[in-house]
């Protein structure tokens, strides 16, 4: 039904098509017709010529009388005044030369078959003869003035034919024309009369097409209110859910705490952890669904406020790596000290982004590290800014996720590279993928931008870009801890021990960073540095060989501080330590060990 | 040296008041201007041959019109001097033909639209047979808008008369 029902359409489209050709090709003819017909100046000219002939020939009786009555009113004792008879004469002769030539000399040649110009011609050449007759009396010569008035009075009755027969001719010629323009306005007629039809049939189709564009319209609206109720349903829904559900999963959590400390045995803690990290997830997802839920209805409301960034970052990864110490996962960061101090942004939603972020790699790093670097980006900062600020300058800020993990599936990639515009995400089939969509949608609401590829040397790498407002550019180690802290580290040197290259070169932009030098990173201490050697961190020491070990103990004796992993493989390395250090190597976090290293006297398995 | 610019004094003043008094034509009568006008050389009438039109400025046009085949060079005087000359009052004239054909043009058609007293036709005086000896000719060619009855039907020929009106 529902295939015939398209085949009725599409031929009531072809026939609407073929109709309204029809009309637009009856609607061009009669246009050009009309054209032709108004650039037609017939008429006018038809006009001229009837109204001169008549004017002229009449003109030529005029002035023949004048010229006859000005003859006979001459006498011996009313001489000719010298010129008078050569103008009347001349004003004579100017009609008949007026009568022959232009539009008006044409039509006459063919007025009365002929026989008009003819008469004319005989009219002319019987008045040139009579040119020295008048040039006689110009001299005052009277003599032939009578036979010179006869010969007028003979051609007389010739002016009158000549009149008559012009005026019957024009006035038959103008009815010719009259007839010919009264053609032309019945074709006139029928053009308008298909205009007139092609209006109406227009208006009929325009009424037809407005009637079924109101339809379409109205059904888009209300289509459109009902997918903005069921989003406000929505909304309502999962805030009432998430309310719901909060109270009692809070006490599931607590209850499992507090059951933690009823003395139970290693299985059922287990079975504990288990439990508490199940209603956590919970509580994220319910959280998440909600949080979509207000960017799909627009309610999501962000808070712009000055944080110090670089510490806010610290303690964001800090808490999103707790799991780190569960997993043979390391997790190391880089910040770059000089992200503005008092940066205003929504820390929270930043927050948030990272924990999603870094929990996704923990979800796909079974073992290896994640590391996390921010820094100032180069990327040019939007126009928009936060209401409350609506002057204040904005930089770029890039935050790089890198897990050594089993990569992004195409499916999710897909999925993160969808436009964003109709805020109804088309979930792969996978259960990760909520937090991760979260992450884009929170990062285009705050103006920036999250990316996400899987570098050939494996893994996935996550690239958020960040607006963010400040007043200033001052660099955070202006900052009174901090700054403090560089101060004491500046110019000691370290010595990284570390078998996997990438994180020893995270490590060393970290120390770098600090202002400490790194003459040295290696797997094994097979030689010992010139200069003084202030720390020394063992990353990994699966490497180590009996030199290494020598050498260490050479630069504990000159007063190396020696700063250990917590997961290192050797005893050995462990007890010739100051300290271990236990949780990811954060950047900050590694600066304050170091600087306590220097002022405390540790025992050794201390940890942090 | 002061008795030549005495001199040249002299002969300007004469010819200044030469081209600003108005003689009697010495041979015969061309154009009759009667109305309101301040200069006159008989009775209330001013009265021109054709030597004492050809002494007035000239001014031309070059032309096409419906009553002549071919683009023609119709000069004429001036019509700007011509009023000053008889002193003008009015601000219509009646232009009366030969054949008493009568039509009125405003002077702002000889001021401002460019009609002129045509008295020769491709630099040959034209006769009574040749629409002598004045026609009113305007700048067709130039102005195309002037293509019209209304301006064809103001551009007499053989005019002989003129009635300055208010």
């Amino acid at each position: 039904m529902k295939g015939l029902g398209k085949d009725v359409k599409s031929m009531l489209m072809k026939r609407l098509t073929s109709f309204l050709l029809i009309i637009f090709a009856c609607t061009l003819l009669a246009s050009g017709a009309l054209y032709f017909l108004a650039n037609s100046n017939s008429t006018k000219h038809v006009r001229t010529t009837y109204e001169s002939s008549i004017w002229s020939s009449l003109q030529l009786q005029v002035q023949s009388y004048r010229f006859v009555n000005y003859l006979k009113r001459l006498d011996k004792s009313n001489p000719p005044t010298p010129g008078d008879t050569l103008f009347y004469y001349d004003l004579l002769m100017s009609r008949i030369d007026l009568l022959k030539v232009g539009s008006v000399g044409n039509r006459i040649h063919y007025y009365g078959d002929g026989r008009s110009i003819r008469i004319l011609n005989f009219i002319s050449a019987e008045l040139e003869l009579l040119q020295p007759n008048i040039v006689q009396i110009e001299n005052n010569d009277l003599s032939n003035l009578t036979r010179l008035i006869e010969k007028l009075n003979l051609l007389e009755p010739q002016i009158n034919k000549f009149v008559s027969l012009v005026n019957q001719s024009s006035r038959a010629y103008s009815v010719e024309q009259r007839e010919q323009i009264l053609e032309e306005f019945k074709l006139f007629k029928y053009m308008m009369l298909i205009f007139i039809i092609n209006a109406i049939a227009l208006f009929f189709v325009l009424i037809t097409n407005i009637r079924t564009t109101q339809r379409a319209v109205s059904k888009s609206q209300r289509a459109e209110h009902q997918i903005e109720n069921i989003a406000q349903d929505k909304t309502h829904f999962l805030e009432t859910m998430s309310h719901e559900i909060n109270t009692p999963l809070d006490r599931v959590i607590n209850m499992s705490k507090l059951l933690r400390t009823k003395g139970l045995n290693n299985e059922q803690c287990q079975i504990l952890d288990s439990i508490e990290d199940s209603g956590t997830l919970l509580l994220n997802l319910i959280k998440d669904f909600s949080d979509l839920s207000d960017i799909a209805s627009n309610n999501l409301v962000l808070d712009y406020a000055p944080f110090n960034l670089a510490q806010e970052l610290e303690k964001s990864i800090a808490f999103a790596s707790v799991r780190s110490n569960q997993k043979a996962v390391r997790v190391l960061s880089y910040i770059d000290l000089t992200l503005p101090d008092q940066a205003i942004y929504d820390n929270a939603r930043l927050n948030q982004i990272i924990f999603n972020l870094i929990d996704n790699s923990f979800k796909f790093t079974p073992s290896g590290h994640i590391s996390i670097v921010a820094r100032l980006s180069q990327s040019k900062a939007p126009q928009w800014r936060p209401n409350l600020y609506p002057e204040i300058p904005a930089t770029m800020i890039q935050v790089v996720i890198k897990d050594t993990g089993i990569g992004i599936s195409d499916s999710i990639m897909e999925m993160l590279q969808t436009p964003l515009d109709s805020q109804v995400p088309n979930f792969p089939e996978n259960k990760y993928c909520l937090g991760l969509y979260l992450c884009r949608a929170l990062a285009h609401l705050m103006h920036g931008e999250l990316s996400c590829h899987s570098p050939e040397s494996g893994g996935s790498e996550f690239i958020l870009e960040l607006p963010i407002f400040h007043h200033q550019i001052a660099p955070i180690n202006e900052g009174a801890t901090v700054k403090a802290l560089v101060d004491s580290l500046s110019n000691k040197n370290m010595i990284i021990l570390e078998a996997n290259n990438s994180v020893a070169h995270l490590m060393a932009m970290q120390a770098n960073g600090l202002g400490l030098n790194t003459p040295l990173h290696t797997n094994m201490l097979n030689q010992i540095p010139e200069q003084k050697i202030d720390y020394i961190y063992i990353g990994d020491d699966s490497m180590f060989d009996d030199l290494s070990y020598i050498n260490l103990q050479k630069l504990i004796n000159t007063g190396s501080q020696v700063l250990a992993d917590y997961n290192i493989s050797h005893n050995r390395s462990k007890a010739m330590a100051s300290a271990l250090y236990k949780g990811p190597l954060l950047h900050l976090n590694m600066g304050h060990s170091l600087n306590e290293l220097a002022h405390q006297d540790f025992v050794s398995s201390q940890a942090y | 040296m002061q008795s030549l610019k005495f001199c040249l004094i002299f002969v300007s003043l004469i010819f200044s008041s030469v081209s600003y008094s108005l003689e009697l034509p010495s041979t015969r009568t061309l154009l009759t201007v009667s109305g309101l006008i301040s200069n006159t050389n008989k009775d209330s009438d001013a009265l021109f041959d054709r030597y004492m039109l050809d002494q007035l400025p000239r001014d031309s046009i070059s032309t096409h019109t419906p009553w002549n085949e071919g683009k023609h060079t119709y000069t004429g005087f001036k019509a700007k001097d011509f009023f000053e000359l008889i002193g003008v009052e009015g601000e219509r004239l009646s232009l009366i033909a030969l054949n008493d054909y009568m039509i009125d043009i405003p002077i702002q058609d000889f001021t401002e639209v460019g009609a002129i007293f045509a008295t020769h036709m491709d630099g040959v005086p034209m006769t009574v047979r040749n629409k002598g000896p004045i026609m009113i000719v305007y700048p067709f060619d130039d102005k195309p808008e002037l293509k019209n009855e209304s301006y064809y039907g103001k551009s007499i020929w053989q005019v002989n008369q003129i009635v300055v009106n208010q």
